[in-house]
């Protein structure tokens, strides 16, 4: 696409590589480990019960698979959008966001009560099942990534590139759409009975993901300094921003027409004022939202623009991760309301109550290493593909400034994009 | 996914070796099933028996077909085995009729982590049986069972044979005696008689 | 031959076969001869019809003023009949039948009532289930075959109910009408082995004389309040059917549009 750009495999041999290495896998050994117990001993020995069936791991693997079709954004930018600043990070994006996938598959399908039967799930399919339409979303995913990686990769294919940039952004809004389609559609549950699920859930994985190709940009900038350029972290503190006002506004919708809705009172009582309270609002609102906004606005010297890149980044993950323990475990604990007009005495199952949920450290365990193994797997693809740019002396401006004389070609097909968008 | 060819026929050169080397342990020891024969053919059963006990699991829980004859329950309560004290040992018990060859053949099923792998227990109370009769039942069993020892341990393929061959009395006093049961149990099942009661509200 | 048709049961295909043969009547005598043959074949494929079929629909109707408020002897009678033991933690164990005590909060009036499985007719427990692990049998009971479940508990998500159990540790000594193991997904089946036991029984009779009635039924019928019916949703003249429409019965939510195969009297 760009002669300018030359690629190359993670060459560093320091020794924070290899920290970094032992540390995945030490944590993936561990959250094996907690998989095991909790398929050996049953959910038993996690905090999960009849009330809150999708505990902990959920949250992380909910997480991981929306940060995984964010953090393809990088690629979208570069290719469909023509930004320049993200050409050289594009394939960076597509192999990461391919391994925080596989990471967040892999805790979804041990926290499944009989992960034995995997088989099962691969072979038969309730078509009527949002779950199963994922399943296909997943793989589809991972094989739309290798092809637009393929043809990145590919010199004679570079012409794909936009077509393959396409079909990727299609199916990434497609499939963080389904991932929050999975919650939307719950009859049952109050909470989450709303369509705006889908919305909220692609301004989540736009943040998530952005957020988290920022931490691991920063990362591999230890070893590979050309990853990184002024420009980019700019560029990615103004995305991150925007992603982070649409999240805010479509949190603050969907509680808004809760409250609308009469028969929803309790339950947002519940949520805004009850246990998860201090996590949605310190934990999303605050810190999540508020916290990286400000960081990033504020002009004080003393702290570097990378600095405010790694703290708003980090704040921004944590939050949303929050947001969405407070969607997944604040919807399930909150009580079905079975007899509008009745109060609920007495039941053996507590019907009508609260239940509390404390998830166990196997949970945290599990949740953790499919983490890990999403970050050791792309250390380990970085280092056998050339998907990350080459060092240069002097990276960052250079490249900018390079960059949009060389751009004339890309801009054009940009623009043939839009009016295909549009025309379609 | 299956290799099941090649492990059959392993089996049944095993089987064959067995049979012809008595003296060799080299082959799974199959318990004997109770009753003159298997549901099918032996041969058939021995080659067939998974994917007859999958399709009729799935005509029992899909299609409520109950009364076909390659029921997962009927297997049990056919193959399985009693111990020194007729007590039903669990047919998926280390040598026991349903690990034996899968020992051999290293497959493995998870059916009895919910299916149950011994009979239900005949809980006489509830079936009306005078106390006495029923003593003298458990009793007779117990004595019997206890000398002859010839259902529980099975050493070899050949003893099983001959089992088959010359089924000493006490076994078909024991199978008679069980069918008896059974029927009392099936009728009280299916008639809920207020006996039933009892064991509701136990 | 006219007997051998009238014989057979009285369900739709039947009927075609009868106007069928009538038709073959008029055609000839040289036809009605070669017909002969026929019925005795056409009866063979009625015969051989086997399992359920959408000719019922089993259901419930609980009458909530029998139900005695304290009294659970429906959960008794359920968790003995599929071996169910309590581990001493309610929210964890199994409960495919539990007890709920109500007031009304206008007026202050108690009720008790049972809550299970409701078998909805277009249950969303079916709809979301990866696997189709979770169906609904043509007679209207809606189960798990846990042999294809995987425990993805999708399904407890979407019932609106909250009436299916997660198995979260092993099971010993389960009986044998009853297997259930960990990590799979269980609720009320309806005592679909007491429905099929009574299935091969011949199809003219009326339905609620030959099936067994569900554990819970059974049980409350002994402990005198007869609170719950079982029966045939679409036979009119069904016990249960009657029941239903002289008391008005409702739906527990039935802004859902779920149409369960259990009502509740005076809900
Ligand atoms: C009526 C009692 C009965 C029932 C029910 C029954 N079996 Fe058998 N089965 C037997 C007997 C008896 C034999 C031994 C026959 C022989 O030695 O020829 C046998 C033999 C077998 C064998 C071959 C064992 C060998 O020695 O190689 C297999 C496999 C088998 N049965 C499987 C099953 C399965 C699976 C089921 C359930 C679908 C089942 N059986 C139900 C009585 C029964
Ligand atoms: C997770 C629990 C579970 C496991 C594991 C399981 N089953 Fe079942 N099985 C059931 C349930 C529940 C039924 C339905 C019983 C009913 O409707 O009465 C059933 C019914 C059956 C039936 C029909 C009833 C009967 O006794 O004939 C067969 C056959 C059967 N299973 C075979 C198998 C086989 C073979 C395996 C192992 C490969 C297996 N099952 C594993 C739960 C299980
Ligand atoms: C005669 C030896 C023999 C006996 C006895 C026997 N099996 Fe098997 N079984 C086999 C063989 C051989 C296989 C094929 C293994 C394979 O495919 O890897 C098998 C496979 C199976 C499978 C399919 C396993 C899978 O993963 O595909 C099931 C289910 C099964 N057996 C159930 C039973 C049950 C239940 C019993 C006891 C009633 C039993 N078997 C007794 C020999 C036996």
């Amino acid at each position: 696409m760009n002669p300018t750009h030359r690629f190359q495999c993670l060459k560093s041999y320091q020794a924070s590589y290899w920290f970094c290495v032992v540390v995945c896998a030490l944590l993936i050994g561990l959250g094996a480990y907690c998989a095991l117990t909790m398929e050996h001993a049953g959910h038993i020995v996690s905090g999960m019960n009849n009330h809150v069936v999708w505990g902990l791991p959920h949250v992380f693997a909910v997480s991981l698979i929306v940060s995984a079709s964010g953090a393809l954004n990088g690629a979208t930018l570069a290719s469909v959008f023509g930004n320049p600043h993200y050409k050289p990070i594009a394939r960076l994006s597509v192999a990461l966001a391919m391994c925080l996938l596989i990471g967040g598959l892999l805790v979804l399908v041990l926290d499944l009560g009989r992960p034995d039967r995997l088989i099962v799930a691969m072979t038969t399919y309730n078509f009527r099942s949002i779950f199963a339409w994922n399943i296909f979303l997943y793989t589809g995913f991972l094989i739309i990534g290798v092809g637009y990686l393929w043809m990145m990769m590919e010199k004679r294919f570079h012409r794909h590139v936009l077509t393959a940039g396409r079909i990727a952004l299609f199916w990434r809004i497609v499939l963080t759409s389904g991932t929050g389609c999975i919650f939307g559609f719950l009859v049952g549950r109050n909470a989450l009975d709303s369509a705006l699920l889908a919305p909220m859930f692609i301004a989540l994985s736009l943040v998530m993901g952005t957020a988290a190709l920022s931490l691991v940009l920063v990362v591999l900038a230890k070893w590979q300094p050309a990853v990184l350029t002024t420009a980019l972290i700019q560029s990615l503190n103004r995305v991150l921003i925007w992603f982070l006002l649409a999240l805010l506004y479509f949190s603050v919708v969907h509680h808004l027409t809760n409250l609308y809705v009469s028969e929803h009172h309790d339950i947002e009582r519940h949520l805004l004022s009850g246990e998860h309270a201090a996590l949605f609002w310190v934990g999303h609102i605050l810190l999540g939202v508020i916290a990286p906004i400000v960081i990033i606005v504020s002009r004080k010297p003393e702290f570097a623009l990378i600095t405010r890149m790694v703290v708003s980044s980090a704040c921004a993950l944590l939050g949303s991760a929050a947001l969405l323990y407070v969607i997944i475990i604040g919807s399930q604990s909150s009580p079905q309301v079975l007899f509008p007009g009745k109060t609920v005495v007495q039941s053996s199952f507590g019907d009508g109550g609260f239940t509390s949920y404390q998830p166990s450290l196997w949970e945290w365990g599990l949740g953790i290493g499919g983490v890990f193994l999403a970050l050791l797997l792309c250390l380990v693809v970085l280092r056998v593909l050339p998907l990350l740019p080459e060092s240069t002396h002097g990276s960052g401006l250079r490249v900018n400034g390079v960059q949009s004389a060389l751009e004339p070609s890309d801009s054009t097909d940009h623009s043939a994009a839009s009016v295909a968008v549009s025309g379609s | 996914m299956r290799f099941r060819l090649p492990h059959v026929m392993l089996l049944l050169i095993g089987l064959l070796l067995m049979n012809t080397v008595a003296a060799d342990n080299s082959g799974p020891i199959i318990p004997k099933g109770k009753g003159e024969q298997c549901v099918a053919d032996t041969d058939f059963m021995r080659r067939n028996h998974m994917d007859l006990i999958v399709h009729q699991r799935d005509e029992t829980v899909i299609r409520g077909i109950r009364d076909e004859p390659f029921s997962l329950a009927e297997c049990v309560d056919c193959h399985v085995q009693t111990d020194a004290n007729a007590k039903p040992i669990r047919i998926d018990a280390e040598g026991q009729f349903c690990s034996s060859c899968h020992t051999y053949v290293a497959a493995k099923i998870d059916c009895f982590g919910c299916h149950a792998a011994v009979p239900d227990p005949i809980d006489d109370k509830k079936l009306g049986f005078a106390p006495a009769a029923n003593e003298a039942i458990e009793a007779y069993l117990a004595r019997n069972l206890a000398e002859n020892n010839s259902v529980g341990d099975r050493s070899s393929v050949e003893s099983n044979r001959l089992a088959a061959k010359n089924p000493p009395d006490l076994a078909q006093t024991h199978d008679a005696l069980r069918t008896f049961r059974q029927k009392h149990v099936q009728a009280a099942h299916s008639a809920r008689t207020p006996l039933h009661r009892e064991s509701v509200l136990r | 031959m006219k007997s051998t048709a009238s014989n057979s049961p009285s369900n739709a295909s039947a009927a075609a076969r009868r106007r069928f043969l009538q038709g073959l009547g008029t055609i000839g005598a040289a036809l009605v001869a070669g017909s002969a043959v026929l019925p005795a074949n056409a009866q063979a494929t009625v015969k051989e019809i086997k399992g359920v079929t959408g000719k019922h629909r089993w259901g419930l109707l609980i009458d909530t003023t029998k139900c005695a408020t304290g009294c659970d002897a429906c959960v008794r009678g359920c968790n003995a009949e599929h071996g169910i033991n309590s581990t001493g933690n309610p929210d964890t164990d199994a409960q495919w039948i539990r007890k709920i005590e109500l007031k009304d909060n206008l007026t202050g009036q108690l009720s008790s009532l049972p809550m299970m499985c409701q078998h909805c007719e277009s249950a969303p427990c079916v709809d979301v289930c990866p696997t189709g692990a979770s169906f609904k049998r043509a007679d209207g009971v809606v189960l798990v075959n846990k042999h294809t479940c995987i425990g993805c508990r999708y399904c407890m998500m979407a019932c609106p109910y909250k009436a299916r159990s997660f198995i979260h540790e092993p099971i010993t000594d389960q009986l044998t009408r009853a297997p259930r193991g960990k990590g799979t997904v269980e609720s009320c089946t309806l005592c679909v082995h007491r429905i099929d036991a009574s299935g091969s029984q011949p199809a003219e009779k009326s339905a609620e004389k030959t099936v067994q009635q569900p554990a819970c039924a059974v049980s409350c019928k002994e402990d005198a309040h007869n609170a719950i019916t079982f029966g045939d949703l679409n036979d009119p003249d069904s016990e249960i059917v009657q029941a239903i429409e002289r008391s008005q019965a409702q739906q527990v939510r039935a802004d859902l549009n779920l149409n369960t195969g259990v009502r509740y009297t005076r809900l």
